[in-house]
């Protein structure tokens, strides 16, 4: 850190505790950050309130545009689905776009269109979001639209209908005919076997087929209310106005009673994962070259160990410098054309994976056998202080790439808030990645790589037994 | 910047430049810059622009512009591979190159306290780059692995067909990064005679956003790089590409099959090449407003006839994209084995209501609408406002357009949206490429619209 740089940081903090505290006495204020370096990280200027019916509201001011970023987050994911449901909660993500009752059938995108913008959303093991991206001077209309569609959704049957098909075909695209996405719901099936990770998000082909409007109704009753959803607006904003059209709009929307029935602490359904033993599984898929996974059972989101295994992660594979990358992407007679290192952690759960597409075919068990046993020495040797320090360089970096835009900033407080409570912690996580230490690493990798059983998956067009997925 | 974006918002075009405000041009000996300042965070992006790509590659040796760049940072006279992985991502840097058939643009970015260490770094491996042969065969074994697996890759398999379908028998049909054949015949000599052609005979321009310490740059730039002078060689001032790119109408639209065994969903691309005329003064910009129209957006005539009419896609999208030398129109969806018959009727059916004026003003107006915001939020990375420069700048289009680009969709009438959906999208002019499974080729075979011809995906890996 340059001492120039640091001075400024300072300058801007000095600025922003003179620029008023009235804010902490509004109603429903919960917390906040402050613009500028303060403790050696870089924070933005942020601010949390809660709202009387319990939903969480996050407000985040950039002027450097007249545009502004919505995220709206349900804690409702494919790990709440019940059997014979499976997918319904990305199948309900794609009905919040067909109408409401005040914006009716065919009216959200072109509300969103006409305005300027653009709308999508995206669903996960543990989390539904939704986003608009829109010129501020469509604030009001889009809080509006947001408003009319957490309370009042339609369900159009011949939508409802038509939407199945859609959702068979992108699971097609995404999935079935595409060896990478065949292999990872296939790995992750295994590894978070017997568990609600299970199930693809997508859901099974019979769930999408055969869930009916009501169950999908009752699905949105049960998860779609305010004092289940986090609202997020990072922009051109003023502070007091936008909180004000916020309470306007959504203050008057009933939370749900029976919210703590439905979101069931699943810990209990987390204990029964049936990964225990090593074991290996060769299944057909259409790659030319062969493709591989080699999981391991990792740690959930926001554990000291986490950060941990992130940079580990960076460490093993997936930069040109690192581990796996030197020695079968970049070696003279290269086995592998690329590979990379995941330590994907979600609210209740995690794994550690690689993954590789080999192009010398030493043979699948051989790769396998040699990559496990290079672990050994691995993590022993192979880590260092410069390869720490290269992967906290690298956060640092990606963290400054988030805030570039609205959405970023957004999609990042609100991941932030919905796992681990509050936003402002991402503070201390990025304390935290700075902090992990080379022994830390060392621990983690003997840990979860050495001592850990795997589970190892290729697909390949010379593969015989079929992958169902 | 913030200044500049307050005036694009309000749209109003200002007697003065409102742009001199955010953007500053500089010559360094002869070497054009371009610094657009951002002091919000302390990091940097620097994109530098070359006035060739792959065109410039030797006849049979296709790809040899993307190898130059991609194995430049493989090992130098000082370091080895290893090295300079190392050293580059210890910065954090990121670090890519892309080459179009036109230009290519070396991009970097990081924390700007390491701008220098790195831009030393970028100079040394562009000057010194020795292409040790260990390296390009292990390299090449690479990229040849990645195209033979492209067969399991439907939607990217179907664009590289599609591509030499509508520009066969013109430079541009040939991927940047060439194929099984011809980077096998691409030498360590070659890519070094390439590298000293990029470094002293090729037109460079360099792009630099971030807070104004980043300009330290410039005495690398100059003395290391070496990059400044006259006369340097610039793909899309010298027409010396003659493509011919004319119109023809069919009476049976060629139909392309490939036949990928056992695939689930077929790929659907239809369009064709188009002269650069059509994007030429005013048509630049009506054509992106006619082509998002008809599938930019998620409520363009595509997306509601194949998806939410229908069911029949996941997506649909059309666009017609200019370079400086040729463009072309594409049109592209996937669908269920036994629906594509439906799905191809849609599109006719939906070309063919466009070109006839069968849509109505509140939808162009309100496309209007959608391209005037988003043409805003592309400007909030750094990163993708430099390469909106890099692009406008290649098409000789003055920065003053961003500005002007909203008066200007306004300004459209409902008129010349048809007539130029007219002479990109008329039905009988397209050309139509279909992969999928055989059971698919059946069903085309019974449609009478169709000369359907079908061909061998191996022969365009």
């Amino acid at each position: 850190m340059s001492v120039k740089f640091l001075f400024f940081g300072l300058m801007i903090l000095g600025f922003t505790h003179c620029a008023g505290t009235s804010h902490h006495e509004e109603e429903g204020f919960v917390s906040e950050t402050r613009e500028g370096l303060h403790d050696g990280v870089y924070q933005i200027d942020a601010r949390k309130y809660q709202l009387k019916n319990g939903m969480t509201v996050i407000l985040s001011r950039n002027p450097k545009l007249p545009v502004f970023s919505i995220y709206t987050f349900y804690k409702v994911g494919s790990k709440n689905e019940n059997e014979g449901m499976t997918g319904a909660t990305h199948f309900l993500e794609h009905m919040m776009f067909k109408g409401a009752k005040k914006y009716g059938k065919g009216q959200f995108d072109k509300v969103i269109e006409k305005n300027g913008g653009y709308s999508n959303a995206y669903t996960n093991y543990d989390n539904t979001v939704y986003y608009e991206k829109m010129p501020i001077s469509a604030l009001e209309n889009i809080l509006d639209l947001e408003a009319d569609r957490m309370q009042n959704l339609l369900l159009e049957p011949i939508d409802f209908v038509n939407e199945k098909d859609v959702v068979l075909e992108e699971r097609k695209m995404r999935y079935e005919n595409s060896p990478r996405g065949q292999i990872y719901i296939g790995v992750m099936n295994k590894v978070f076997g017997g568990t609600p990770y299970e199930t693809p998000v997508i859901g099974k082909i019979k769930d999408i087929k055969t869930v009916s409007r009501n169950q999908v109704y009752q699905y949105f009753k049960d998860f779609y209310a305010p004092n289940n959803a986090t609202v997020v607006i990072v922009g051109d904003i003023d502070y007091d106005d936008t909180l004000s059209l916020v309470r306007e709009e959504f203050e008057g929307i009933p939370p749900s009673k029976n919210l703590t029935k439905n979101q069931k602490n699943l810990h209990e359904e987390f204990k029964k994962s049936n990964f225990k033993k090593n074991a290996t599984d060769h299944f057909f898929g259409k790659s030319e070259n062969p493709l591989f996974v080699l999981a391991f059972p990792g740690v959930r989101y926001g554990t000291e160990e986490g950060y941990v295994g992130d940079v580990l992660a960076g460490i093993v594979a997936g930069n040109r410098s690192s581990f796996l990358d030197q020695k079968y992407v970049h070696s003279a007679k290269p086995i592998l054309s690329s590979i990379s290192a995941s330590n994907y952690t979600l609210q209740y759960d995690g794994t550690f994976f690689i993954t590789g597409e080999m192009i010398h075919n030493i043979g699948l068990n051989t790769m396998r056998d040699k990559m496990i046993n290079d672990f050994k020495s691995f993590c022993k040797n192979g880590i260092d202080e410069r390869s720490v320090q290269k992967v906290k360089n690298q956060y640092l970096i990606q963290f400054y790439n988030e805030l570039q835009t609205n959405g970023g900033i957004a999609n990042y407080l609100g991941t932030i808030e919905n796992y681990l409570g509050d936003f402002t912690k991402y503070v201390d996580e990025i304390k935290k990645y700075q902090a992990v230490k080379v022994n830390q690493v060392k621990d983690f990798c003997e840990e979860y790589l050495v001592k850990n059983n795997h589970y190892f998956m290729s697909v390949w067009n010379k593969n015989k037994k079929a992958l169902k997925i | 910047m913030k200044i500049l974006f307050y005036l694009l918002c309000v749209f109003s075009i200002n007697a003065f430049s409102a742009l001199d405000y955010g953007i500053v041009n500089y010559d360094w000996d002869g070497l054009d810059v371009v610094w657009v300042e951002d002091n919000k965070f302390p990091t940097y992006d620097i994109i530098v622009y070359f006035g060739e790509g792959a065109l410039g590659d030797e006849k049979k040796r296709e790809g040899q512009t993307s190898f130059m760049f991609d194995l430049m940072s493989h090992g130098t006279d000082k370091y080895s591979q290893a090295q300079l992985a190392d050293k580059l991502d210890f910065f954090g840097t990121s670090f890519g190159s892309e080459v179009t058939h036109e230009y290519s643009i070396l991009s970097y970015s990081g924390l700007s306290k390491d701008v220098l260490p790195v831009t030393e770094l970028l100079c040394h491996t562009m000057r010194n780059a020795t292409y040790p042969q260990k390296e390009l065969d292990s390299y090449r074994s690479k990229v040849k692995g990645s195209l033979k697996n492209l067969v399991a890759n439907h939607g990217s398999l179907a664009n590289r067909i599609f591509r030499r379908v509508t520009l066969d028998g013109t430079p541009f049909s040939t991927e940047t990064a060439g194929n099984l054949s011809s980077i096998d015949n691409i030498t360590r000599e070659s890519l070094l005679g390439m590298k000293d052609y990029f470094n002293n005979r090729v037109y460079k321009k360099v792009f630099i956003t971030g807070p104004s310490d980043v300009l330290k740059v410039k005495d690398l730039f100059i003395k290391n790089c070496r990059w400044g002078g006259k006369d340097l060689y610039r793909r899309n001032k010298i027409a010396n590409v003659k493509a011919d790119l004319s119109k023809k109408t069919y009476e049976k639209i060629p139909l392309y099959f490939a036949s990928v065994k056992g695939a689930n969903q077929a790929q659907i691309r239809v369009g064709n090449a188009l002269p650069t005329d059509f994007f030429k003064g005013d048509s630049y910009n009506l054509s992106q407003l006619t082509s998002t129209l008809l599938g930019g957006s998620f409520t363009s005539l595509l997306m509601q006839e194949l998806r939410v009419k229908r069911g029949l896609t996941y997506g649909a999208y059309s666009a017609a994209a200019p370079q400086a030398l040729y463009g072309r129109s594409v049109l592209s969806t996937s669908t269920r084995n036994d629906s594509v018959l439906e799905a191809l009727y849609t599109i006719r059916d939906t070309l063919q209501s466009l070109t006839e004026g069968k849509v109505d003003s509140e939808k162009i107006e309100g496309t209007k609408q959608y391209l005037k915001g988003n043409h805003l939020l592309q400007f909030e990375s750094n990163y993708s406002f430099l390469a909106n420069l890099v692009t406008l700048d290649h098409l000789g289009i003055d920065y003053s357009e961003i500005k002007k680009f909203p008066a200007k969709i306004d300004s459209y009438s409902r008129e010349q949206v048809i007539q130029l959906a007219k002479n990109i999208f008329n039905w009988s002019s397209q050309l139509v490429f279909v992969l999928g499974d055989n059971s698919v080729k059946e069903k085309l075979l019974k449609s009478n619209i169709f000369d359907v011809r079908e061909i061998n995906v191996t022969n365009y890996l």
